[in-house]
């Protein structure tokens, strides 16, 4: 039978309406029918057996002399000392049972505790000279150059015995804070080379199996030091490529925790799952002073006028963070509120010394593209843009973004910091925007005072000469004003309602030593 | 090429013109997405008099739902989102016709070259376009942005690059179809320069396919500019994109939920009224038949 254009269009309608009704139905009852799949205790998460999965965007590599990733490397390596979980700095004995200062603060001697590296040999000091040694080269060991410096030698006085000799009296805090953040790495594995692809530590856990960006497993080391610890047996890190697909796994139940998770899925998840906030870092708005316009001064101390801290931590961070002037944690010594006070947002103030600072009205954000780092700029964007500034943001690509900022050019970005322990003068350490000798914000060309500040503060034996110091250092900060802090920035766990006992030391690193699963 | 050929001599060009509208026309769902793009271009054209806020004025509560203050709600910041959307409208259709002008700017040059001088110019020209069609517009655009940096131009000379494929095959085959035809015959026979054939013989007469591939490529544009402002690499804020707005809206899907749901429904409606286009234009240029001999393509782009 011949079916007119009017029929025919009823036809495809019809089609299209029963088409319609079976995917909406598909798609409702697509979520029952994984409920009821989700009872049938398949999750491939854990069960109480003491074994946890956890979620992870972080790049993993195992040499804890270059990294800034955190979630493993604290797992594999027993470090000479622990501090608290709490952001205090009471020192509890960890690879190093005890230590001595001599009487001139200008040597440490140090005990190791009788422990054996996962491949079975034991923990000498002979692995701590050869690891000091290390740490004292700034191309192999990045992360503890700065803070190894006070050191003029290491040497062992015998088998589980070390001393420290020190170039002049040292504070004990930055000592312990040293012996803190000192990895125990066998001495004959402990090049980049070999830890690049395995570790070699003493720590709570050793390594199983690791598929770059896949996974990473992690099994109880059994002769860890801690008898009894950890808990877990068995912990797996899988890795996702992007935050949300690592929410969506974790409440989907095919990981029972996500790790170094934005504050957007606070809310979200909260009724759900157990949120942790860790320790965590900071943001500061850095300012180029090599390159134009930044190279004036008083532009950067007009700027730092026109960072609305409370705004940044209620709408970006979600009101999660406290606001920071400088590079320090409220826990921090050096930490001085007064500064929040006088360098508080003021847009009047800034637009005056903004007047003063001659005629250039504009510069370029470098930032990577969806960060939440973009949001705290259109922030202070907006507010720039009152008082007559152009601030205009070019996010990049996050490895384009990370070769122009280690070569110095970007004019100003968001970035973050790590917690300066309870030593200010670490402030300096790593590579970027706050080192002493050459770093990319001034190039050669560091602040005599600011090198003199750090110098003082590492190096002040008595309370009132570390008050000096650190406030030298506070003030040499605010008056170049080339790193002006905006806030904490916790870092943040969403698990499973069973797991407790996650938590991240002063460093932000994750320790699963006393996790239940 | 089943599009016949329209020599000068044929009917007068208003009555196919009125005639070819005429076929439009008749298609309504055509007519909606013309009306539709219509008062998409005026809206974004007017954007300073339609939007209620400034759209990079950080001046409201932080995601407020839709309400008499703010028609649509606020997002993060507290911008108004309606104003955000209108003034969005302008980047989604400056990429899309920029994207089709440089698609067809180059592409249609290329592809006459090709199809009308033939031999190695035919050669090398096609082999230039494989190259192009052998990479994924999406990816090819993502290295273009990373290389040359975000940017509106830029933006649009990104996806604009991939649409070349696309106009290059599809006037090349529609020259090829005509180079031997009588009218263009007589052309060179009366004296025209090869040039002067070309521009005035042929392509007038291989517009047809042109016109329906630029409306598609548009379309595609749309959704192209979208997803790259969505992976952050489209205009740089605090422009307003849709793209860019589904990105930001994806972080507060708890908190806001209506948020995402404007700059998507906007992306439906333009693609839609882009696409019913294309099927009408298709319908006039094809003569009223359902079917056109030259197939446009939205290629590998989406």
């Amino acid at each position: 039978m011949p079916v007119s254009p009017i029929q025919s269009r009823l036809i495809a309608r019809r089609t299209l309406l029963r088409a319609g009704f079976l995917a909406a139905g598909a798609i409702a009852g697509a979520p029952l029918l994984s409920a009821c799949g989700s009872g049938s205790g398949e999750s491939t998460g854990g069960d109480g057996t003491g074994k946890i999965t956890l979620g992870t965007t972080k790049i993993m590599q195992f040499d804890p002399y270059l990294t800034n990733t955190d979630i493993h490397i604290h797992s594999f390596y027993t470090y000479l000392l622990d501090y608290p979980p709490d952001g205090t700095y009471e020192p509890t004995p960890a690879g190093a049972e005890k230590w001595e200062f001599a009487p001139d603060h200008a040597s440490v001697t140090i005990t190791l505790r009788q422990a054996t590296f996962h491949s079975g040999e034991p923990v000498t000091s002979a692995d701590v000279v050869a690891g000091v040694q290390r740490a004292q080269d700034p191309d192999a060991a990045f992360t503890l150059a700065q803070p190894t410096a006070f050191i003029a030698a290491a040497t062992a006085v015998d088998e589980r015995t070390v001393r420290l000799d020190f170039k002049q009296p040292t504070p004990e805090s930055l000592v312990l804070d040293w012996m803190f953040a000192f990895p125990l790495v066998l001495a004959a594995s402990n090049t980049p080379a070999q830890l690049e692809h395995e570790p070699a530590g003493s720590g709570p856990f050793r390594l199983a199996d690791f598929r770059r960006d896949q996974r990473l497993v992690l099994e109880k080391n059994p002769d860890f030091w801690d008898s009894g610890m950890p808990y877990l047996d068995e912990v797996e890190y899988r890795f996702f490529t992007d935050e949300d697909a690592l929410i969506a796994g974790l409440e989907s139940g095919s990981v029972d925790g996500a790790a170094y998770i934005g504050f957007r899925h606070a809310d979200r998840l909260r009724d759900r799952f157990t949120l942790v906030e860790g320790n965590g870092r900071m943001s500061l708005f850095f300012m180029n002073a090599v390159i134009p316009p930044f190279d004036n001064k008083l532009l950067r101390q007009a700027l730092a006028l026109a960072i609305d801290r409370d705004r940044i931590i209620e709408q970006v961070n979600f009101g999660i963070g406290d606001p920071v002037y400088t590079a320090f944690m409220p826990s921090s010594p050096a930490f001085d509120p007064a500064y929040l006070d006088t360098g508080a947002f003021d847009l009047d103030a800034a637009a005056a010394l903004l007047e003063q600072s001659g005629d250039v009205r504009n510069a370029v954000a470098g930032v990577t593209s969806g960060s939440p780092s973009v949001q705290s700029l259109e922030i202070i964007q907006a507010d720039l843009k009152k008082i007559g500034f152009d601030l205009e943001i070019a996010p990049q690509e996050e490895a384009a973004y990370l070769e122009a900022l280690f070569a110095s050019e970007l004019q100003c970005t968001v970035a973050f910091q790590p917690n300066n322990l309870q030593s200010p003068s670490l402030i300096a350490r790593g590579r970027q925007m706050l080192t002493t000798e050459a770093n990319t914000t001034f190039g050669p060309n560091v602040p005599p005072a600011y090198v003199a500040a750090v110098a003082a503060a590492g190096s002040a034996m008595t309370p009132e000469d570390q008050e000096a110091a650190y406030a030298a250092l506070n003030s040499t900060l605010a008056d170049e004003a080339w790193a002006i802090g905006i806030s904490t920035v916790p870092s943040l766990f969403a698990l499973d309602k069973r797991i407790t006992g996650l938590v991240t030391d002063s460093r932000d690193f994750v320790d699963l030593t006393q996790t239940k699963g | 090429m089943s599009a016949a050929p329209n020599p000068p001599t044929s009917a007068p060009a208003g009555r196919r013109r009125l005639a070819a509208l005429r076929r439009f026309a008749r298609s309504r769902s055509a007519v909606v997405g013309a009306a539709g793009l219509l008062l998409l271009v005026a809206v974004a054209l007017l954007a300073p008099l339609v939007a209620p806020f400034d759209p990079a004025a950080q001046d409201g509560e932080p995601l407020l739902g839709p309400s008499g203050a703010h028609l649509l709600g606020t997002d993060q910041l507290g911008r108004d989102i309606l104003s955000r959307l209108i003034y969005g409208a302008r980047a989604s259709l400056i990429a899309a016709a920029g994207a089709a002008a440089v698609g067809a700017g180059i592409g249609v040059p290329l592809g006459l070259l090709a199809g009308y001088l033939g031999r190695w110019v035919d050669a090398v020209a096609m082999r230039l376009v494989d190259l192009l069609l052998a990479v994924p517009g999406i990816l090819l655009a993502l290295v273009m942005i990373v290389v040359l940096g975000p940017g509106r131009f830029n933006l649009i000379l990104a996806i604009g690059i991939g649409a070349v494929p696309e106009f290059a095959r599809l006037t090349r085959v529609a020259t090829l179809g005509i180079r031997d035809r009588d009218f263009v015959l007589a052309a060179r026979g009366m004296g025209a320069s090869t040039p002067d054939t070309m521009l005035r013989t042929v392509l007038p007469n291989v517009l047809g396919p042109i016109v329906i591939q630029v409306v598609v490529t548009a379309s595609m544009a749309v959704v192209v500019e979208a997803g790259l402002a969505f992976l952050g690499l489209g205009t740089p804020p605090p422009a307003p994109s849709w793209g860019g707005m589904l990105q930001d809206a994806r972080s507060y899907l708890y908190q806001s939920p209506s948020y995402g749901l404007f700059p998507g429904l906007c992306l439906v409606a333009t693609v839609f009224c882009l696409d019913r286009i294309g099927r009408g234009l298709q319908l006039a240029v094809s003569g009223g038949s359902q079917h056109l001999g030259t197939r446009v393509t939205s290629g590998g782009a989406v």
